[in-house]
């Protein structure tokens, strides 16, 4: 409801019925309460026992293999080593690129959705694609590109009169966002903020326009307090992730002397002896980070009330149209996308092909022979059996299992609801490097778990678990965007709860879900750190093998790896979108 | 077209029946024959070590035995970690660990299996087969860490269109004002040639020396190789410390000619085994087909198969392949500085590492 005067966002009126629909039909509360303590101890097994673990553990001053010592030398470790504190301070000062991240995606994807631009499905899947494409060799694409010494770019521009001297170096604060706001950050923001503006009820913001209020003005009021929740998960995800990112940061920090979180834990977890209780504490330090978020984020979704912009009245999807400036904004993405994603990507493609990766001008540069080797590799045709299984295991079963949870937080009267919405959380309170030790270490141990350890079944668990902060939130963004009044008016009329969430639940949100599957099955294949120490010879990944033969220094084979990766991200967002537009809520 | 044509053959060779190299068994009595055919029923034996040798000791493996080799491979200092993890939690899944002496602490937990009472081919128990008359040993009771190989590690590498190779004719001219920010060298700071390097110069020349060089000179650090060789190679930093002569051996052979190894006259360098080491876990998986790859390793085909793949001279007094750098091979009279055993691993090692760890600004 919009108040006419001055435009401002006033809370529609609570319904008639009970906040949230009864799961246990004739149970009463007490069903509620024993699902609800259920629900509590399935998330809280996989989300909590690793973060409990690397707690116990960071206060575990023993040597490995010997029993447990209690002691609180790492976390004083922490506290008094410069590079530590360095370590995190960093960390800090890398994630400014968040919030300019956000501004930009936000525009981006609000050109795409709300506004008719040309272009706009290409760049929408070009951005995905960018999103899914590995982050290691895509970097070093930027290195070729950027290093301050031979990067082509640089050597280009020296020959204009006026430069002297490498305009730019990738070895440095500023290379380093540039890559992630490129590669990761600006694509996973409009991933996550499209779906949230393409829900949006046109007839909102044409009441605004229609009140004589400018696009501006409509921007400000109207469209964002309507996607708000949706930038605060986009925010808060950026966020956590930027503090654990690792590839970018080792590959780019570790020759200018930059050392985040995660590169330092990585440091201390790879010495040897290996500092397992400074790793530790310095892991679990970031919890407390990350429950201050995750608090935050709850009040302000509790504040926020009901942001509904699908009702059970007839809802119009369109878009406005765009005046002159639509093919030059689409003119500008277009730009953005061949500069962010097209060129670190052809360079990565040539590079494939070098007979030395990145030497474009020695005599015959240009050779198949890595190619080859690649393909006739028994490891590549496993790697990319594994990645597929595990992949389409943990993108099912993760989705239904987000789907269900997240139903379960928004929707139903779940006793306990709000510290399940915490417990979500907890994968992004570790690294994903320490996930996977963590995992590692637990079934290994754990009795009657061992006979996991060295098949897919940790590794999908893994991946689930990793994925699970941004899979429930996703889904849940979507789920506040839906009126209750649809699935109401369906329990009324006799529906059951099941019934309910598959016929009306499932299809409004299953775009959503789409983009949940698609982002865990890529990010199986992406993963290095959580399941690099989960894999067996027999379960390697695609990225995997990626890293194993980049640490061999043969950047020429992990390059082609890396474009294997790079088409099946293409197949599969090509799919996805086709998929997508046959199950969308607009038709 | 070569390139091609390389690769075509590995294809070919992966592909090929056994054939030849049934040699290596000569002389081998029934209990070997029994023993390989445990080891078939096996079906496959599990190796981590470096990545270099993920293709070419599987299908050498193979093409000699009929057993599959799967092999995990990753940094030394990772795969280490998760092979003494697994043996420590009692649920190995890696059979043989090859690797630098990372996982020595193991001997005394009983966490690994003695190998020598293992080696049953007369080919491999044949003193004459020996550059030093018997098997070369990690550990001091000899009989857990097999070396495979034997090198000269610890030299400065140029690039002689930059600079002269004799403007670097000992350590102390590494000080020079002009090399100031000339310099790269691998991370001394974490397990790896950088940390083998930094060793060699604090134990020869002390801890002041490795601060005013590291430090002093203001050397640029990286923990990835390649990177280091191709610095000098592109001119970037000229001079390089802790490169490994694999990576070295590639840029030459596509044309970096003028990429130089240096042998200072007041230090010869230090003797590594790299990652040749082998030992093998308690309750193995597969402990049938681990022994047959003991033996195979230990024997001819095996050494040469790993010996050609990492450019390491092998122990073998039979296994010379032609690619090994002149460099890497030990000269006789030259007071080396040998890392691979267990006294100096053990005793000596952790106190350098904490002082270079110190002198290079702390962990």
């Amino acid at each position: 409801m919009i108040d006419d005067s001055n435009f401002r966002m006033i809370d529609a009126p609570r319904p008639p019925f009970p906040r949230g629909l009864a799961l246990t039909r004739g149970v009463g509360a007490s069903g509620d309460r024993v699902l609800g303590l259920t629900v509590i101890v399935v998330v809280g097994a996989v989300t909590f026992v690793p973060v409990l673990y690397v707690l116990i553990d960071s206060f575990n001053v023993a040597g490995t293999g010997q029993p447990f010592r209690f002691g609180i030398a790492g976390w004083a470790q922490v506290f008094a080593s410069p590079k530590t504190l360095s370590s995190i301070g960093y960390s800090f000062l890398l994630s400014a690129r968040i919030p300019i991240a956000i501004a930009v995606a936000f525009v981006i994807a609000w050109l795409l959705v709300r506004v008719e631009i040309p272009s706009h499905r290409f760049i929408e899947h070009a951005l995905w694609f960018g999103f899914f494409l590995p982050v290691l060799p895509m970097t070093m694409g930027w290195i070729l590109l950027l290093d301050s010494n031979y990067g082509l770019v640089n050597v280009l521009l020296e020959k204009i009169p006026f430069v002297n001297g490498a305009l730019f170096s990738i070895y440095s604060v500023p290379g380093i966002i540039w890559v992630h706001l490129s590669l990761t950050t600006v694509p996973v923001m409009v991933i996550l903020l499209a779906p949230a503006l393409r829900n949006l009820d046109a007839a909102m913001e044409e009441a605004s326009d229609v009140s004589g209020a400018g696009m501006r003005t409509t921007l400000w009021r109207i469209t964002i307090p309507l996607v708000l929740p949706a930038i605060l998960t986009a925010f808060i995800a950026g966020f956590i992730r930027s503090l654990e990112v690792f590839e970018v940061e080792q590959l780019l920090g570790t020759p200018a002397g930059i050392f985040v979180y995660s590169t330092r834990i990585y440091d201390l977890v790879a010495s040897d002896p290996p500092a397992y209780p400074q790793a530790m504490a310095l892991s679990a330090l970031f919890l407390g980070v990350l429950l201050v978020l995750a608090m935050i984020y709850q009040h302000f979704v509790a504040r926020l009330g009901n942001r509904a912009t699908m009702t059970g009245k007839s809802t119009r999807l369109a878009k406005r149209r765009g005046g002159w400036w639509a093919p030059v904004a689409s003119g500008a993405i277009l730009l953005y996308l061949a500069v962010s994603i097209g060129l670190p990507l052809i360079v990565l493609i040539l590079g494939s092909f070098n007979r030395l990766f990145g030497f474009f001008f020695l005599p015959h540069p240009w050779t198949f022979a890595h190619w080859l080797g690649v393909f006739a590799d028994p490891a590549f045709a496993g790697a990319t059996l594994s990645s597929i299984l595990i992949g389409l295991a943990a993108g099912t079963a993760g989705t239904l299992a987000y789907a269900v949870l997240a139903w379960l937080m928004v929707r139903s009267r779940l006793v306990g609801a709000g510290l399940v919405s915490l417990l979500v959380w907890l994968p992004w309170a570790i690294p994903g490097l320490v996930l996977g030790l963590t995992l590692s270490i637990l079934v290994l141990t754990t009795p009657g778990l061992s006979f996991l350890y060295g098949t897919m079944g940790p590794l999908v668990l893994a991946m689930i678990i990793k994925s699970m902060p941004i899979g429930v939130q996703m889904i849940r963004t979507s789920l506040f965007q839906i009126s209750r009044d649809l699935e109401e008016a369906a329990q009324i009329s006799g529906a059951r709860v099941s019934t309910v969430f598959r016929d009306i639940t499932l299809p409004l949100i299953a775009p959503m879900c789409a983009a949940v599957f698609l982002l865990v099955f890529m990010a199986t294949i992406s993963d290095i750190g959580t399941l690099v120490l989960l894999a067996s010879p027999s379960t390697r990944t695609l990225s995997l093998l990626m890293f194993q033969f980049a640490t061999a220094s043969r950047p020429e084979a992990a390059a082609v790896i890396g474009v294997v990766i790079a088409v099946i991200c293409l197949v599969i967002t090509s799919a996805a979108f086709r998929i997508g537009i046959k199950v969308s809520v607009e038709r | 077209m070569k390139q091609f044509a390389a690769a075509l053959a590995v294809l070919v060779a992966s592909a090929t029946p056994v054939l030849a190299a049934d040699d290596w068994q000569t002389g081998a009595g029934p209990d070997w024959q029994s023993a390989f055919a445990a080891a078939r029923q096996e079906g496959k034996v599990v190796v981590t070590g470096m990545g270099l040798l993920s293709e070419s000791l599987p299908a050498a493996f193979k093409r000699d035995t009929g057993i599959d080799l799967e092999f995990l491979a990753g940094p030394a200092s990772d795969t280490a970690a998760r092979f003494m993890r697994e043996i420590e939690a009692g649920h190995p899944t890696i059979d043989i660990s090859l690797g630098g002496g990372q996982e020595v602490a193991l001997i005394k937990n009983g966490g690994m299996v003695p190998v020598k009472p293992q080696f049953m081919l007369p080919g491999v128990t044949k003193p004459q087969n020996w550059t030093d008359g018997h098997p070369r040993w990690f550990d001091t009771a000899q009989e857990y860490m097999y070396q495979g190989t034997n090198w000269v590690f610890g030299w400065p590498l140029v690039n002689a269109k930059l600079v002269k190779p004799s403007d670097v004719a000992s350590w102390q001219d590494l000080l020079k004002p002009e090399f100031k920010g000339k310099i790269a060298a691998d991370d001394p700071r974490v397990p790896g040639p950088g940390q083998a390097q930094a060793a060699y110069i604090a134990e020869t020349f002390g801890t002041d020396f490795l601060k005013k060089l590291y430090i002093g000179q203001e050397v640029t650090l990286t923990r990835d190789s390649r990177q280091l060789v191709e610095w000098v190679a592109r001119g970037v930093h000229p001079i390089a410390l802790g490169s490994l002569p694999v990576t070295i051996e590639r840029f030459r052979s596509q044309g970096f000619n003028e990429l130089t190894v240096v042998s200072p006259t007041d230090g010869p360098g230090c003797i590594l085994g790299g990652f040749s080491v082998l030992k093998e876990a308690k309750n193995a998986p597969h402990p049938a087909a681990a022994r047959i790859f003991i033996n195979w390793y230990a024997s001819a085909p095996g050494q040469e198969a790993y010996s050609r793949a990492m450019m390491e001279p092998s122990t073998r007094a039979d296994v010379k392949p032609d690619n090994i750098p002149d460099y890497m091979i030990p000269k006789p009279g030259s007071k080396y500085l040998n890392q691979y055993e267990q006294t100096w691993y053990v005793d000596e090692r952790p106190k350098l590492q904490a002082a270079i760890i110190e002198a290079m600004g702390g962990r």
